[in-house]
Formats: C-alpha cells, structure tokens, sequence
C-alpha cells in the first residue's frame, strides 16, 4: 500500500461564489462574530448608546437606563446587510436579513422599578462558499456552509432609588448552535459524495450588572458588566467514516463583557455620546482542548451625536424626526494572517417619533470596512441597514 | 484425413475433405506455477487472498476521514501467465473475504458483491479496479468496514468468476484455460507488489 494515499493540493479554483453576514464569522477557534447593538438609536450614533436616557427605545447592554420608562415599550430590530468581501483575486456580493432582538419592558412603577425580558443576538455565524476545485481526487464542487448563533435571553430587573441614578440587574441564559457543513460533489461516479457535519451547541446562565448616572445636570455615565457565563459546549461530528455520531460534552465560559459610555447634552435638542466596549476573547472559552491561537481581545469604541426633533409641532422639516451620526472603530476579536481584524465604520441615523412620543422607528445606516486585503488577506466592506420598531401602550397601571 | 487409392484408369479427382482441425489435449494435473507468485486460474481454481495493513493507514490519520474512492493494482508476470487471447482478463473480480486465517476462509457471500478488477493499468503491466463506481464500491463496502472494525481478520480475494474445475463439462464461452500469476507482496521490486490506493477527503480541523 503507498504510504501516503492522497496529498490534496488544490491545483486551482475555477470559481468562487457564496453568501455572508462576515467572511471572518467562520474564523476557526471562534464563535462567529460578535454582535454589539445597544439599540439603533445607539448605531446611529457610532455604536454608542450605553449613556443616552431614553425613554422610548430600550437598550439592549445598559438595563439601568430602562428607568426612563413610563409605560410598557416592546423593541423589534431587524437587519439587512449587502457585504462585498474581497479575497486577493476574488471578490463575491451578498446580501442577507436577520432579525436582530426584541425587548419588552414592563415598568411595576413608573420611571423607577421596571421588568424586562429581552433575546440579543450574541454572535453570528453566516458564511457560505461554493468552489469548483481541481485536486488529487479529481474535479470536485466544494460547498460549504458555516451558519448559527449564540443568543442571549435575559430577565432583567431595573431600579432607579434616585431620579439621579439607577441600577439593573439580569439574569442571562445563553444558547445557540454554529454547524459547519460540507459538500463534496465529484463530477464523475468514480468518488462517492462526501457530507461532513460538525455542530457546536452552547447554553448556560449567567449574570449582568448595569449602572446608569445622571451625575450633573447634563452629563450621563453608564456602563454594564455581563459575567463569564458558564456554558456547556457539546461537539457533534456526524462521522463520515463510520457514519455515526460522536458526541462529546465539555464546560466552558465566555470572557467578561464590560462597557462603559458617556454622553454630554450640548443644547435642548443635541447629545453627544461616546461609549467603549471589551471583551478578553484572548482568554479563550475555556473548552478544554480548544486552544487560542486565532484570538484576540475583541473591543467596540464610538462616539456621535443626535439632533433630536421638536416635541412640539413644528414646520421645520430637520426639526420632525431625530438625525444622528458617528464613528466607531474596533477589532473583532479574530487574528486573520496572525493578524488582528479591525473595523471601521460610519454611522447615519434617524428617529421618526409617532403616537405622541410614545413610539418611533428607529433607522441607521452603517458602512464600513473589516479587515485588510494584505494583512489579513481578506476585506469586507459592508453596508448594514439597521431598523427598530419600538412601541409603547400603558399596561398594569391605573388610569387616573 | 485424406486415404488415397488408385485402380487402374481411375479418373476420380483426389480432393481433401478435411473441414475441421483441431489440436486437441486434456486438460490434467495443475497450471505451472513458479514460486514467488499468486496465482488466478480457471480449470484448475486458482484464488489469490490479499490482506493490507489498514490499521497503520487508520493511525497515520489525524483525525476522521472520508472515504472516497479506492484502487486495487495487481502487477502481472506476463511471461508466467496464460491470458486467454478472446476474454483476457475480463472475467477476473475481488471479493470481499470473511476472514483471512490459515485455518479457513470465507467469501462473504450474504453480500454477493463483487468488483470488477478487469481494467489493464496505463502500461498494461497491472490489473486494477474498472473505473467508476467500482472504486467507490471498493472504498465504501469493501475498505470502510474494515477500517471501522480494524481488528477483523477479513480481506480481499482475487478470482476468475465462475471459474470451473477440470472435471467439468466445458459448455460455454467464458469457461476456458487461463491463468494469471501476480507478483507478490513480497517482491524484491517494491514497484511490483500488489497496491492499494485510498482517495480520502481530510475535513477540517474542528473550529473548537
């Protein structure tokens, strides 16, 4: 028998073609890419948000500033993204919609003491490629699909003792799944079709603390903590060779999630906010044999302002709806090349009040650009349109 | 058979009636067999039983595999071989073999699967698996279950199919004398040993 029975040299790629939220949500090491959306309103503001009162839309790290509630509010977000990732030599369009959270707070009294319940989107997985390649093994097409989540759903508490601060507490549960598929189609019947599947799934609890302050009578400071949920990680790999399937079971944890934000009322009608996020995804996820090797410390800073509209009835037309912009800049948590991946992106948005202030439809556009086509022999430039439904209705509470 | 005769102012024309000639023999006693040879033989059932070391490809893995296709390269010693000219090798399969023992073997016959093994190699010094979904049948029913029980005794067994004995009335085409005589395991030419080859995907590392 030859001692080595098959070497796969890929001698060319006839053709590239695929779909992706992110090239880099399939890093390997990895949990997907990391989703960071304090609220739309937060997004059109440099993916600030974590220290701007609201009492309309709510946010989705910074629990304590729910305090802001008067009535009942129920948050839906969705979002469309058109990515053009680029490889040296290939470049591939594609588009995809995700609903991207929903939040429900139900203030027990008003602008002090409010329950919520909320799903977010944690991380993301989403890339597919189909390859038409030329190996040992003969012509083959090669389809691959990286798809999954991890979510967070929390039961949160939030209570403000003082007009001037609050605080909020959840309890978060984390579950989700990643698989990764495989499809060898050969193009001749000598080769029997390979189909390969690997699924990771997650879940387990954990907690958050969040703080928000009015420390003077214009400046806001808030900030949260998520603990290192404790997660249990099972592999399962659909065995190609034996046809059956090998499940293994381990612990795990999620680094700290910890952010911090800022906001300073310039005028009546214009805030001003920058927040920083971060995440040791250095640290790994303590699954045991998983090493680290393609992960770095994944952060999120932004800053932007807001022009808010007149709550009044007005002609002026800038003076109907919220305008926002920013900028935010990060690294995703992922080496690419031994390479950190960075993000930049621009950020527009708008707000359009409806129901006497009781709702508002929430829009930011976001563009940007992730990775380097040298350093991390991989970009995306992306353009994500961000959209929130949030709505308000008096539940629980007496008319007077 | 001609008979001549003459008589006196015969004028019958001579003319030979011979229609037919055959040369004919009786098969008896064993096909010339040198040493150093594995032989496969129809009158006189000749098999050749192979075995290969899969548990040392299994460990050279470094992680699951999936199993493609697979070829199976018999070099011949044409000098030593009788190939029937009309059927060459045409009628000569591998069957998947129970066990491989000293004491007994066994064809797997509750499967009644065999593979074509009648294709000359690119310069016709080799017998291999036909191309096409023989290669996939040779990997997946014949090498996968091997490799998932690799402690088994089970093997490979080349034959001419429905190859009869001597003592048989011969009554159809395919049932003629020929005989093939493969080079070793144990040839000094490693080049001429009998070969298996394994195409096999490698999936990725898992991501965690």
């Amino acid at each position: 028998m030859q001692k080595c029975l098959l070497s796969i040299f890929l001698i060319f790629s006839l053709s590239v073609s695929g779909k992706s939220l992110s090239f880099f949500s399939s890093a390997n090491n990895g949990i997907g890419y990391h989703e960071y959306i304090t609220s739309v309103r937060g997004l059109g503001m440099g993916a600030s948000g974590l220290a701007t009162p609201d009492s309309v839309s709510l946010n989705a790290y910074n629990i304590a500033s729910w305090r802001y509630m008067g009535i009942t509010q129920i948050n839906i977000l969705m979002r469309l993204s058109y990515v053009q990732t680029e490889f040296p030599g290939q470049s591939f369009t594609t588009s995809t919609g995700k609903f991207s959270g929903i939040q429900l707070g139900i203030p027990i009294k008003p602008k002090s003491v409010v329950f919520g319940l909320s799903i977010t989107p944690y991380t993301n997985v989403d890339y597919s490629i189909t390859q038409k390649l030329n190996s040992d093994l003969g012509a083959y097409e090669e389809n691959v699909f990286f798809e999954g989540s991890i979510s967070r759903a929390q039961v949160n508490l939030s209570w403000s003792p003082h007009p001037k601060f609050g605080f909020g507490f959840g309890f978060n549960y984390y579950f989700g799944r990643i698989r990764d598929r495989y499809q060898l189609t050969f193009d001749t019947s000598e080769n029997y079709n390979s189909n390969y599947i690997v699924e990771y799934q997650f879940r387990g609890p954990g907690v958050s603390v969040s703080f928000d302050w009015n420390i003077i009578k214009n400046i806001y400071f808030g900030g949260f903590v998520d603990s290192k949920p404790k997660l249990n990680f099972t592999r399962v790999i659909n065995s190609p060779l034996t046809f059956t399937q090998e499940k293994i079971s381990e612990k795990g944890k999620l680094p700290f999630l910890w952010g911090i934000g800022a906001s300073y009322q310039l005028g009546p009608r214009v805030i001003m906010a920058a927040d920083y996020s971060a995440q040791k995804w250095s640290e790994g996820f303590d699954i045991s044999g998983v090493n680290t090797q393609n992960l770095t410390d994944w952060y999120k800073t932004g800053i932007g302002i807001e022009h808010s509209h007149e709550n009044k009835r007005t002609n002026k037309f800038f003076n109907k709806f919220d305008i926002r912009a920013g900028f935010s800049t990060g690294k995703i948590g992922y080496l690419f090349n031994n390479d950190p991946v960075r993000e930049y992106s621009g950020s527009l948005g708008f707000g359009f009040p409806f129901h006497r202030n009781t709702a508002r439809l929430d829009i930011a556009i976001v563009g940007g650009f992730r990775g380097d086509k040298q350093k991390n022999l991989a970009q995306e430039k992306f353009m994500q349109i961000f959209m929130s439904l949030s709505a308000g209705e008096l539940w629980f509470q007496k008319l007077r | 058979m001609i008979v001549n005769y003459t008589i006196p102012n015969d004028t019958t024309i001579t003319t030979d009636t011979l229609l037919f000639n055959f040369d004919a023999f009786i098969y008896s006693g064993e096909i010339p067999k040198i040493s150093e040879r594995n032989y496969v033989a129809t009158l006189f059932p000749h098999s050749t039983l192979l075995q290969f070391d899969l548990k040392s490809f299994l460990d050279m893995l470094p992680r699951d595999v999936s199993l493609n296709s697979a070829n199976l390269q018999l070099y011949i010693d044409r000098e030593n071989s009788l190939i029937n000219s009309e059927l060459g090798i045409s009628q000569t399969v591998t069957l998947k073999l129970t066990k491989i023992t000293e004491t007994g073997v066994a064809v797997d016959s509750t499967l009644g699967k065999y593979i074509e093994t009648n294709q000359w190699g690119s310069d016709s010094t080799y017998l291999e698996i036909k191309s096409g979904s023989s290669r996939k049948n040779l990997a997946i029913v014949f090498i996968q279950p091997q490799l998932i029980n690799i402690d088994s005794t089970s093997g490979l067994v080349i034959s001419i199919i429905e190859a009869l004995s001597a003592s048989q009335i011969i009554t159809n085409q395919r049932d003629y004398y020929s005989y093939l005589a493969f080079y070793t395991t144990k040839d000094p030419n490693m080049a001429l040993r009998p070969k298996l080859t394994i195409k096999y995907w490698l999936p990725p590392p898992p991501r965690l």
